[in-house]
């Protein structure tokens, strides 16, 4: 055992910090608003945020239309959006057509709807393949979809932002707006996972 | 990456209901768009900074961890700043210096009061030597 301790931390963690002290010194950022920031995608916003608008546009077909007229007006009526998001596409699956979207360039993604990417999202795999061979990539990830289903790959570019709007399950006839919200995964918005049929049981 | 592993990240436990993984990366995540609400920079700005870091990151290996990923966010955050004159590259190496010894003194006088409770909780980060390009 070493009696020199010499404490380590990562040179990201270092960094951060001293760009923090130093926005914080010259009072071009306030650390109170940073923390509001983060607290608020660490506590109010994620993929729930997403499976509410989804639900609502299942049961609510004058909602749906205005949610795939104007994705982030239609957010808004829920109380749900933010200024990082400028325009947001709601891109419907249906039996013919599978959409899945994908940000090849850095990792675009409709924060204030779903939250925070997962890391695949952002790896160099799924953003350099899913173009290239959307049907292999969506199958590795357990989505075999059939031949004859056309897959749309949608690449977030500039300011617009992409949400799917999976098909709602069978066997959810009888299911209240909050029931179904709670069926939506995260994987389903971005369209690399089908909603599985609703058997009554929890998931 | 092969193909077993991305679907293995997929179905990976752990990361999927993490906002997220690091509290740098969050930090990083709330100094940005509190920047960009200030119009400081726009995120379009922001965008393009992070389009190059990754593709520089890219050049060299593949991105498969969130530390990997925001470390390019880090790379991109700080050229937007120095490019905007707000901050110099110099002085934050002197923060950097600066907080290193204020960690060390602590440390050092916890050791000191509480030596029996030593669990090493202070040096659990494993340094990284300096990636930029």
């Amino acid at each position: 055992m070493s009696h020199d301790h010499k404490i380590e931390k990562a040179w990201q963690a270092l960094r951060t910090e001293a760009i923090e002290s130093l926005l914080n010194d010259i009072g071009v950022l306030d650390s109170a608003e940073v923390d509001a920031v983060v607290h608020h995608y660490e506590e109010n916003v994620g993929p729930r945020t997403g499976a509410r608008v989804v639900a609502k546009a299942w049961v609510d077909p004058d909602f749906k239309a205005r949610l795939m007229a104007d994705g982030l007006a239609a957010c808004a009526e829920l109380g749900i959006g933010g200024p990082e998001t400028e325009l947001l596409h709601v891109l419907e699956n249906t039996a013919q057509v599978h959409n899945v979207v994908v940000c090849t360039l850095c990792s675009c993604y409709p924060w204030p709807i779903l939250g925070l990417p997962p890391v695949w999202y952002k790896s160099s795999a799924y953003r350099s393949r899913l173009v290239r061979e959307p049907r292999k990539v969506l199958h590795e990830m357990g989505l075999s979809l059939e031949d004859e289903v056309e897959i749309r790959v949608w690449d977030s570019v500039s300011e617009i932002r992409y949400l799917v709007l999976p098909q709602r399950p069978e066997g959810t006839e009888g299911l209240d707006e909050a029931q179904l919200a709670e069926l939506v995964s995260r994987d389903s918005m971005i369209g690399v996972a089908h909603l599985q049929p609703y058997t009554g049981k929890g998931a | 990456m092969q193909p077993h592993e991305l679907l293995d990240q997929v179905h990976g436990a752990g990361l999927a209901h993490l906002s997220f993984t690091s509290p740098w990366a969050a930090r990083l995540f709330g100094m940005t768009l509190t920047a960009a609400q200030k119009e400081i920079f726009s995120l379009q700005d922001f965008q393009q900074a992070l389009i190059a870091s990754i593709q520089r990151h890219e050049q060299g290996s593949c991105i498969e961890s969130d530390e990997q990923y925001y470390s390019c966010w880090l790379v991109a955050l700080q050229g937007l700043l120095e490019q905007h004159e707000l901050i110099q590259s110099e002085r934050i190496a002197v923060v950097e210096a600066e907080i290193m010894a204020k960690a060390q003194q602590r440390h050092d006088h916890q050791r000191t009061g509480h030596h029996h409770h030593d669990h090493h909780v202070s040096h659990v980060h494993h340094a990284e030597p300096e990636q930029q390009a």
